[in-house]
């Protein structure tokens, strides 16, 4: 599985080193669910669109990692249809220098491995010391581009990170956290791809007004047909509601009922304090 | 192509529980699809641990156990790839099972890419529909089930949610093969340098019997003391989901779920404005008695709950309090 051979467009020079962090604009339900007439996904025209959550905190490391270092370049790249300018704008706003958008009509609906194979080819264009990922999208949740992306480029990768620090030339240390609380502190060869965890951070808020002063900012558009050629990893053949395992005895009443309700139950299970 | 290849996790010496599953899983699917079940562990170099592995791992429905004894001492992700995907490429299973931990994060797509093979993680569920294998995952935050089919001629690289399988008991006698290292294992890779336990909290999650846990819905952290209060009132420990944490309203000692506390001894798990992320529902799903309380009636919290509200946490809160100020002593408490 090789990067995608994208066409070419204008790169900067590195004047010292580049970050480079993969961006998604994800897909959020809101309270009128429901499948689409192909009935493999949801129906999209009830989406409201959004940042993802991790990709927020690892564009928030990439950002504070430049400011401490006092130098380097942190370009976003995003894989979506035009509305998904959005989020370049908003982390544009965020500080990050420049914004490559990769699409094809084709890509909707696209796996992991296909997304990965789109951002790596940016990756051989960019050629960054070290790339981040979220650990995982807020709709879809495979937690797959990142490790794909690192096979496809041969780097170094740790998924689930919650802290790095870098001096801009030496490893970049990276502490992953484990189940049950535990972490696990790595350093990494650069160039190299960390996934990051929510939590990492407190990502920045981009104003309205810094949105708009960051339209002026470079945002380039590359054509992503050449992701395609491989065929599909996994396709969705069917999108539901899912069955629950055991559902919830729904209480009745307004809150003063259901608060007396909840004490009986609280009584009854755990009895008196 | 046949059979299912099974990639064993351990840390620090020892099998993760998500092995057992993922065996489990793999004497469900060879039932279904045919051939054998192998384990593979990528056992850490110049030590017995790969060999006191491969003998846990071999259970009941196992044929064979791969022993890679020239693994890295700690686990990489890109390190394991390489070897994983070199032996699957040898023995051409149909599926391989990975865990859908932090571990098999790191691991799962790599193998995928590696081997030009199908991926779908955090599945859930498997089934073989006319020798067809399908696997069902979530989305939106769990609230979309999505089930997933794979080209055909191609390997599929399954990652699985934990606690979602049964696992594999019983005494096996699989047969334990040795596979040497190979020069092409060896990428670059990341750099050891310590386990970091967590602190010991100031209480401890895991020994209370009832819970108070607060998700987003309670807006910010101004709002914390109030819910302490009320936790304390009511002899309950206060707990939050991850979001709360990340933010820094409760330490992350109070985080319940799979990279938080495991409510082990609760029996009452009271949970205020949580919506039931998969990562939260692994910390309390298996608790006896859970009320929940969300203003989104769709929140998959409600699946996991015995009771359930549909309102605003404030509203119940206030009633709640209400309700305890006004007569506390027919409730006996203090």
């Amino acid at each position: 599985m090789t990067p995608a051979a994208l066409p070419d467009y204008d790169v900067p020079d590195k004047a010292s080193f580049r970050m480079m962090v993969a961006v998604k604009q994800v897909g959020r339900l809101r309270d009128d669910v429901a499948i689409a007439d192909d009935g493999r996904d949801v129906d999209a025209s009830r989406l409201d669109y959004a940042l993802n959550e991790w990709d927020d905190s690892a564009l928030e490391e990439a950002l504070r990692l430049v400011e401490r270092l006092g130098g380097g370049e942190v370009v976003a790249v995003t894989v979506g249809p035009e509305r998904a300018d959005e989020v370049l704008h908003r982390v544009l706003a965020k500080g990050a220098q420049r914004a490559v958008r990769v699409w094809h009509d084709d890509l909707a609906g696209a796996d992991a491995i296909t997304i990965a194979r789109a951002l790596a080819g940016i990756a051989r264009h960019e050629r960054p010391d070290v790339i981040l990922t979220g650990a995982q999208s807020a709709d879809q949740a495979q937690g797959a581009t990142g490790a794909a992306l690192a096979r496809m480029l041969n780097l170094p990768h740790v998924g689930v990170a919650v802290a790095l620090d870098w001096d801009g030339a030496g490893p970049l240390m990276v502490v992953r956290e484990l189940e049950d609380g535990g972490h696990h502190r790595v350093a990494l060869p650069t160039p190299a791809l960390a996934s990051v965890q929510t939590g990492a951070n407190q990502p920045r808020y981009a104003t309205m007004r810094m949105i708009k002063a960051a339209r002026a900012k470079p945002l380039v558009f590359v054509e992503g047909g050449a992701a395609l050629d491989r065929g599909a990893f996994g396709r969705v053949v069917r999108a539901y509601l899912p069955r629950v395992d055991r559902g919830a005895e729904m209480l009745a009443g307004d809150a003063d009922e259901v608060a007396a309700r909840v004490d009986e139950i609280i009584r009854e299970t755990v009895g008196d304090r | 192509m046949s059979g299912v290849l099974v990639i064993a996790e351990h840390r620090r010496g020892k099998l993760r529980p998500v092995t057992g599953e993922l065996i489990g899983a793999g004497v469900s699917l060879t039932a279904a699809i045919g051939g054998p079940l192998t384990v593979l562990v990528v056992g850490p170099h110049g030590t017995d641990v790969a060999a006191e592995l491969a003998a846990s791992v071999s259970v009941a429905g196992v044929q064979r156990v791969l022993v890679v004894a020239s693994g890295p001492e700690h686990f990489d992700a890109a390190t394991c790839a390489a070897i994983a995907a070199r032996v699957a490429s040898d023995e051409q299973p149909r599926a391989i099972l990975v865990g859908h931990t932090v571990d098999g994060m790191g691991l799962g797509a790599a193998l995928a890419v590696g081997l030009g093979a199908g991926l779908a993680a955090d599945v859930f569920a498997l089934a073989v529909n006319d020798g067809e294998i399908i696997a069902t995952r979530g989305g939106y935050g769990g609230k979309i089930a999505l089930d997933i089919e794979f080209p055909p001629g191609r390997p599929i690289v399954l990652c699985l949610r934990g606690a979602s399988f049964r696992p594999a008991l019983g005494e096996g006698s699989a047969e334990i093969v040795a596979i040497e290292a190979s020069p092409d294992d060896a990428p670059v890779s990341s750099q050891h340098i310590e386990y970091r336990d967590t602190p010991a909290a100031g209480f401890d999650l895991a020994k209370s019997e009832f819970v108070i846990a607060v998700g987003r819905g309670v807006g910010d952290a101004t709002h914390l003391a109030r819910f302490q209060a009320l936790a304390e009132k009511l002899g309950a420990s206060l707990a939050c989901s991850r979001p709360v944490a990340d933010a820094g309203w409760l330490p992350k000692s109070h985080q319940i779920g799979q990279s938080g506390a495991v409510a082990e001894a609760c029996k009452l798990y009271l949970a205020l404005g949580i919506s039931g992320a998969v990562q939260h529902l692994a910390g309390m799903k298996h608790v006896e008695t859970v009320i929940a309380v969300n203003t989104d009636g769709a929140a998959p919290i409600f699946g996991y709950a015995t009771y359930g509200a549909c309102m605003d946490l404030f509203e119940f809160t206030d009633a709640l309090e209400n309700l305890l100020a006004s007569d506390p002593a027919a409730f006996g408490r203090s």
